[in-house]
């Protein structure tokens, strides 16, 4: 009980300020030439800090250069088939489409159906023009 | 910019008194720079940033396990040297004999030549590691209860008793001076 009566004071009693006053002499006493060595020792750790960090940033730097290559190579590699895929894939021909919407044009609408006969026909007239000549021949 | 000078003038302020610490727990004037290089290049790099309110008890955290690994290092030193020393017939020292070295004679002892001053940190060095970390720390650096518990990663209570402890083998020791 009595051992935690020294540190409870806070102060301590005449003992342990003799024993401070003693190690701050001792402190005091550290010779010019360590002193100066301590000084260099903590300027040396300050300066350890500083080259630390800023090679972290330095290591930052093509760390980002990377980062930002890969986001444009992901964002071109995204965004290029959809704006060049509708030209691709689109089965009607620009003019075909501008014909379609000319307003003048209405009537090719109201009669498409008759057009899309027409274009049939006149596909199935060519593929048997293609064959016609042989059978004309053997006549 | 601001910080790191901050950081620096906490450094040097702290350096002589941490080096006091060090150097009691080491004996060695080198051991003693060493570990305090360590520790202060630890702290700029792990916590430089923290406030520097809290320097103080994690500064000597560090410091505390960088003179811990030295004696462990030296240990080890002296382990492998007695062991070469038997094998080579050269000098019949036990590992167990093998004593710390003594104080290296230098600039300190030229100007430490009160007695008194001596028999203390002769005593100071003598008490059990946590019983002098408790009392430097509280007596040199001043450091309140909570954060010599900080600095020695104990309760504080555990502190109170290291630190009466060793109040009553230095006074068991050097008499009331």
């Amino acid at each position: 009980m009595s051992e935690e009566k020294d540190d409870e004071t806070g102060r301590g009693g005449p003992f342990e300020q003799r024993l401070k006053a003693d190690l701050q002499k001792m402190v005091a006493g550290t010779s010019p030439a360590l002193r100066a060595r301590i000084a260099e020792i903590a300027a040396v750790a300050a300066s350890a800090g500083e080259s630390s960090r800023s090679r972290r940033l330095h290591a930052l730097i093509p760390l980002g250069g990377v980062a930002a290559l890969v986001v444009v190579a992901l964002t071109l590699h995204l965004v290029q088939p959809q704006s060049v895929a509708p030209a691709k894939s689109s089965p009607i021909p620009p003019e075909d489409v501008a014909l379609l919407l000319d307003v003048d044009n209405l009537d090719l609408l109201e009669q498409m159906e008759f057009y899309l006969w027409v274009d049939r026909e006149s596909g199935a007239l060519d593929a048997e023009g293609a064959t016609a000549p042989k059978s004309s021949r053997r006549s | 910019m601001e910080a790191s000078r901050e950081l620096q003038s906490f450094l040097r302020a702290v350096g002589p008194r941490a080096f006091r610490v060090a150097r009691l727990a080491l004996r060695h004037d080198q051991d003693a720079l060493d570990a305090l290089q360590e520790a202060m290049i630890k702290l700029v790099r792990r916590y430089g940033t923290r406030p520097a309110e809290e320097w103080p008890p994690l500064f000597y955290a560090i410091l505390r396990n960088c003179v811990r690994d030295q004696q462990r290092g030296r240990k080890s030193q002296n382990t492998i040297l007695s062991w070469f020393a038997r094998l080579t017939g050269a000098g019949a020292k036990e590992p167990g004999e093998q004593e710390l070295p003594a104080a290296a004679p230098g600039p300190l002892q030229e100007i430490e030549s009160d007695e008194r001053l001596r028999k203390l940190e002769r005593a100071i060095a003598a008490l059990p590691a946590r019983q002098q970390q408790a009392f430097l720390l509280r007596n040199i650096e001043e450091l309140d209860v909570s954060d010599t518990a900080a600095a020695m990663g104990c309760s504080e209570g555990s502190v109170k008793t290291h630190y009466s402890r060793a109040v009553h083998a230095l006074r068991e020791k050097l008499g009331d001076l």
